[in-house]
């Protein structure tokens, strides 16, 4: 009998909670925090307990595939990756090296998405290549970015617990980030004060001091009127403002006409509880903001974030311990994918393909000349199949059919597509769609470094071996690199890593004989003696002076009407993890919930004569869906939420693709429906 | 025949000098004897006991889960042939933060009897499960904690008080106070002050403590 006990990373949310696995004659049989992980400290939530269940499901892909008619046939490597080099080379040959695009996952490791992004740029020649922080993150990224100069997550998750105020917005945090919610209880236990912005009355809602009950996608509304009550009542820093930043007397200008009288009748809260927020916020000595996805997932997702800098440059709660803005990033290795440059516009570590220095820098290192055309983003790829300007698509490791807003565009343009690669663990939604599969190892069974929402670079060991022959993607990468003509020999994924550090700034003094020793290394680190960096913006920000943004608040895309009268919002419940591709095929998670439902107010229930448990079809203008009415005290009236997990019925069905103009993040928290019972 | 050892190794790492502490079951190779972090060792054990089919198996345990393992003989969990143990002291730091009363600790702190403030209190609660899968002496198969006709499914927090206080029920007499379930806790609930509570109860009527040689008194016919 053989037993092991390897540590790593939890495959799910980007907290990235350090666990073990017991590995036991080669297979996992259970999971334990580690107790001497500085973020989790042996906690987990039930999803992280559970991580291991999926590894060894007997679905799992295990030989490549490749499509025959309508029937997927086994094949083996060969086979599968000469016709994907022979395909590749002849639509770039024929239609330029753009008519390809690429989507990496935040699911793989840095080094894999490093590579991955090498392979779209050095080898097909295109910057389209981008992944799933475009439906998350992406207005943070940039918006962060034009603020403050970096698109990260601030500060640190230790540090939320001596904050004296924190103030949630957009997350639903127990559910979807357990152990950093275990950390705002921890500063709640000290004294601080919880100020939760949000349309659902979530479980940190009910213990907050300050909950202001919104409607989606009315943030900028609101956050303006916090500033002009802090203005009015000068409870701004002075000193701050005059020293770090810059453009506050138009920001001032702005906001004069957001009076809290106002913005209570565009966000629906009462006027006092506004006043009161934004008073412990500014008056605290520090404050901490926490988001996610009720801020950026909207048209004026970048202008939400925007204004959140605002907020927190105008009362001082940048550059210090415990304050910050701080996105919580929603895959383990979100940050990361962004970090390694798997983004149309960014080389590794958000240097701009668009300066001309900058390319040269890389054209050196990598040897080649390289596109200097911007790339198209996850949204626009899929237009730019149905337009006829993508021929080729390579999808490794996500599932657009679940996870990208209006699914029969989707799904019509991945019909359309004339070439798609999938390279995944399970046969998704997607996959079925593909003209070959790629069968690719999961987190447990490769080594690779993944990088949290806290800029937390860590390692995550190989436990297992992989199914059947699934490869892990960086060396499934590397075979179509060398078919197509490039000697690309890396033999592990601490090869590839000293390759990313010696181009990537904010990575450069990382190793993994320090994240090893540390248990993590916080980016940025520049140099061997650099332990990292607990908080951004300490000696000022990282673009110079802090930027106000001044925004003026703008309606959502769609808005309720006689014909559809309520807003739909989306997101995610505690026990499922994006498109289930995983937590589906886990026993336990599965056995707690694996259907969709609606959750609908009481008032508008009793109003539609619905019955908790009654079946519904959620109409919008794109499509229709079945599911099971939940009746909840905790949604907004005029407002129900669908979780967007269960493909039998896809809450992105309903969503449009109207994008936020700079981030191109699309509106997944607001859109107009109708509800009719069904039979 | 030689028997597996079952406790704490350090682990030198793949690419430092750094030494991870990690659980280990081994024939050989060398057991820390004197370690600040805990895993739930005993849970472990439990899982692992299933492929060992001829070994002993020779246990380190922590005081109070020494009081565990006898309770698990107790309830015909373990059979107690095949394992041995010799005891894991804990440091100071560790002593002091559990108030262990093995170490002679009292625990000082009262949580109020006020039903309101539990229900406050429980309002946090994830469902991670950690509670249970933590506890050294939480064995059952199937745990009626996951039976929908006590718990419904599929929503957080569970239901006030009935997951909270099934679990504290179920530790009346068993439980040896080694605090995991509130040291791994994510929303911090303090449900270690009900177990002890409990056993407080049971102390005070049956004069019976988790742990002790001898059999539980809920046990007993009457």
């Amino acid at each position: 009998m053989n037993v092991e006990f390897v540590p790593s990373i939890c495959v799910y949310c980007g907290v990235g909670c350090g666990i073990i696995f017991e590995v036991v004659n080669g297979r996992i049989i259970n999971t334990y925090g580690r107790p001497d992980h500085p973020v989790n400290e042996g906690k987990l939530c039930l999803k992280g307990k559970k991580c291991h269940e999926f590894v060894h499901h007997p679905e799992r892909l295990k030989k490549p595939l490749i499509k025959d008619g309508k029937e997927f046939k086994e094949t083996n490597w060969d086979t599968a990756l000469n016709l994907i080099t022979k395909k590749l080379i002849e639509i770039k040959e024929k239609y330029g090296p753009d008519s390809i695009a690429v989507i990496s996952s935040a699911k793989c490791t840095n080094e894999e998405n490093y590579l991955i992004q090498k392979f779209a740029r050095t080898i097909i020649g295109t910057n389209n290549i981008d992944h799933c922080a475009r439906l998350c993150h992406a207005s943070s990224v940039v918006g962060l970015g034009m603020a403050f100069g970096s698109g990260a997550m601030t500060n640190s998750i230790s540090e939320i617990e001596n904050a004296e105020c924190i103030l949630v917005t957009g997350s639903n945090t127990t559910e979807q980030h357990p152990i950093i919610a275990g950390w705002i209880y921890k500063a709640k236990k000290k004294g601080a004060k919880i100020i939760v912005v949000e349309p659902r009355k979530t479980q940190l809602a009910k213990i907050a001091d300050i909950y202001l009950e919104i409607f989606p996608g009315t943030d900028v509304a609101w956050i303006n009127g916090f500033l002009n009550v802090i203005i009015n009542e000068n409870l701004y820093d002075k000193k701050f403002i005059e020293e770090k930043t810059e453009g506050f007397e138009e920001l001032k200008e702005v906001v004069k006409e957001y009076t809290p009288e106002k913005v209570s009748q565009i966000t629906g809260v009462n006027k006092e509880d506004l006043i009161k927020g934004a008073r412990i916020y500014a008056s605290s000595k520090k404050s901490m903001i926490i988001y996610g996805m009720g801020i950026t997932q909207h048209i004026t997702g970048t202008e939400n974030v925007l204004s959140l800098a605002n907020l927190a440059m105008i009362t001082g709660n940048v550059g210090r311990e415990n304050t910050g803005v701080n996105p919580l990033r929603g895959h383990q290795n979100v940050q990361g994918a962004c970090d390694m440059g798997a983004l149309p516009d960014f080389y590794p570590g958000y240097q701009k393909i668009k300066e001309p220095e900058i390319r040269k820098k890389f054209e050196e290192y990598w040897k080649t000349k390289l596109n200097e055309n911007q790339g198209l983003t996850l949204v626009e790829i899929f237009e730019a199949i149905l337009n006829g300007d993508i021929k080729a698509l390579y999808i490794i490791g996500e599932n657009p059919v679940i996870t990208n807003p209006n699914t029969k565009k989707i799904i019509s343009a991945l019909d359309k597509v004339p070439f798609l690669i999938v390279e995944d663990i399970f046969l998704t939604e997607t996959a079925k769609f593909a003209d070959v599969i790629l069968p690719a190892t999961c987190f447990a069974e490769k080594e690779g470094t993944y990088t949290s929402t806290e800029r937390r670079v860590q390692i995550g060991y190989k436990a297992v071996h992989p199914p059947g022959e699934a490869k892990s993607d960086w060396e499934i990468i590397q075979e179509i690199a060398k078919r197509m003509g490039f000697y690309w020999n890396y033999k592990d994924s601490k090869e590839i890593f000293e390759e990313i550090r010696k181009i990537t700034p904010i990575y450069s003094g990382i190793t993994y004989e320090k994240i090893e020793l540390y248990d993590g290394i916080q980016w940025p680190c520049r140099n061997e003696e650099d332990l990292g960096t607990k908080y951004l913006h300490k000696d000022g920000f990282l673009r110079g002076k802090g930027k106000f943004h001044p925004v003026h608040y703008k309606k959502p895309f769609e808005e309720p009407n006689e014909e559809y009268p309520y807003i739909l919002t989306t997101g995610r419940i505690y026990f499922h993890f994006h498109s289930g591709s995983m937590t589906r095929k886990s026993v336990s998670l599965k056995e707690e919930i694996d259907e969709a439902f609606v959750e609908v107010n009481p008032q508008d229930a009793r109003n539609m004569n619905l019955k908790d448990g009654d079946n519904v079809k959620i109409k919008s203008r794109r499509g229709e869906i079945k599911v099971k009415v939940k009746i909840k005290d905790d949604i907004k009236k005029g407002v129900i939420f669908i979780p967007f997990h269960f493909a039998e019925s896809a809450a992105n069905i309903l969503t449009h693709t109207n994008l936020d103009p700079l981030a191109k993040i699309p509106e997944f928290k607001v859109c107009a429906v109708k509800i009719e019972k069904a039979i | 025949m030689s028997e597996y050892k079952l406790g704490y190794k350090r682990v030198k790492g793949k690419y430092s000098e750094k030494e991870f502490v990690l659980p280990a079951l081994d024939k050989n190779g060398e057991f820390i004897e004197k370690v600040e972090i805990r895993y739930p060792l005993l849970k472990i054990f439990l899982d692992i006991k299933k492929f060992v089919e001829k070994e002993n198996i020779h246990l380190f345990l922590r005081r109070c889960e020494e009081k565990a393992l006898k309770e698990m003989i107790k309830e015909n969990q373990v059979d107690e042939k095949k394992i041995r143990f010799s005891i894991l002291e804990c440091p100071e730091n560790l002593v002091k933060k559990c108030e262990c009363k093995y170490y002679g600790i009292e625990m000082k702190k009262e949580f109020p009897e006020d039903y309101r403030l539990w229900e406050e209190e429980f309002l946090r609660c994830i469902k991670c499960t950690g509670c249970i899968e933590n506890c050294p002496v939480c064995f059952c198969e199937k745990c009626i904690l996951f039976d929908e006709f006590y718990v419904k499914k599929g929503e957080i927090p569970p239901e006030f008080p009935v997951f909270h206080l099934i679990k504290v029920f179920h530790m009346a007499g068993r439980c040896v106070e080694c605090n995991l379930c509130f040291e791994l806790c994510p929303a911090l609930l303090p449900i270690n002050y009900l177990t002890r509570k409990i056993n407080k109860f049971v102390k005070d009527n049956f004069g019976y403590e988790a742990g002790s040689e001898e059999i539980n008194p809920l046990f007993k016919k009457p």
